[in-house]
């Protein structure tokens, strides 16, 4: 990592969000013995992220209207932090969040990015959205946890 | 799901590759249908099945048998798909059954959104 993140710009659509997986893969190489569960749940909560920018964020917008996906990793001993900004709308919180067990099509993105993660913080400033993500190395796997 | 019917299964033509997503739909016997899918279901992926499953339901088919074991990756798109296409199903009066993902990396969103207690969701076609 030579002290710097690791750092991916993509375009802010759906099929450039693949780019997410490879990317996460290389930058979590450092981890070693980790890095296959870090993966596993770090990209499905910063696609979950970079989803919501593309489907909120832009919304509306044509793509060529549209600015770039920034996303940055830094591996630390005890924790892997990941930031994604991007200069759309500022992102207003849902008003209904989806209650676990209970069908309904949409509003699953965030509350899954919140169980993946150890912490979730979003901010806004000089017209960019911040969103930062921290994964502790060593915990323990809450995907089987319930709500 | 009778595995009997499936050499006589009647394969639809739009069956294929979608992007990144293989597919393949069997309809067996007017009510029935399996669709096997493999690669990565997400929110790319997740219109055209949306269209597969609206295909199958005009083909008049009730009851689906999804097979997810070669899926590796499941986004809250693919989810909202599935679950989707579980409400048509349950509508008409049938339902939606998943063959479990053989990787964790797609189980992952269902466990985490408790849907693997609201789909029937069973190990392997043969005990759908």
């Amino acid at each position: 990592m030579n002290g710097g993140p690791a750092r991916l710009t993509m375009s802010a659509d759906a099929l450039s969000v693949r780019k997410l997986g490879p990317w996460l893969s290389e930058s979590l190489a450092p981890t070693g013995g980790e890095a296959k569960e870090l993966q596993g749940k770090m990209e499905l909560a910063v696609h979950e992220v970079c989803m919501n920018i593309v489907d909120h964020a832009y919304s509306g917008q044509p793509a060529e209207d549209r600015s770039d996906l920034h996303v940055e990793c830094w591996v630390h001993p005890e924790a892997v932090l990941v930031r994604v900004s991007d200069g759309g709308s500022p992102f207003q919180a849902p008003a209904h969040r989806p209650t676990p067990g209970v069908p309904q099509i949409r509003g699953y993105g965030l509350p899954i990015v919140e169980k993946l993660a150890d912490d979730v913080r979003y901010e806004r400033g000089n017209g960019i959205n911040i969103w930062s993500l921290r994964f502790r190395r060593t915990r323990t796997d809450r995907s089987n946890d319930r709500e | 799901m009778n595995r009997g019917q499936d050499t006589s299964a009647e394969e639809r033509p739009g069956a294929g590759r979608v992007g990144s997503l293989c597919s393949s739909i069997a309809i067996h016997d007017g009510v029935s249908a399996t669709i096997v899918l493999l690669g990565r279901l997400d929110a790319v992926e997740a219109p055209a099945l949306r269209e597969q499953f609206a295909e199958i339901f005009r083909a008049g088919a009730i009851t689906v048998v999804v097979d997810l074991v070669g899926v590796s990756f499941i986004d809250s798109a693919g989810l909202a798909a599935l679950v989707r296409a579980r409400r048509d199903a349950q509508s008409a009066g049938g339902d939606l059954v998943l063959i479990r993902p053989a990787d964790e990396a797609a189980l992952r969103v269902f466990r985490l959104t408790q849907f693997d207690e609201v789909f029937q969701m069973v190990a392997h076609r043969g005990a759908a």
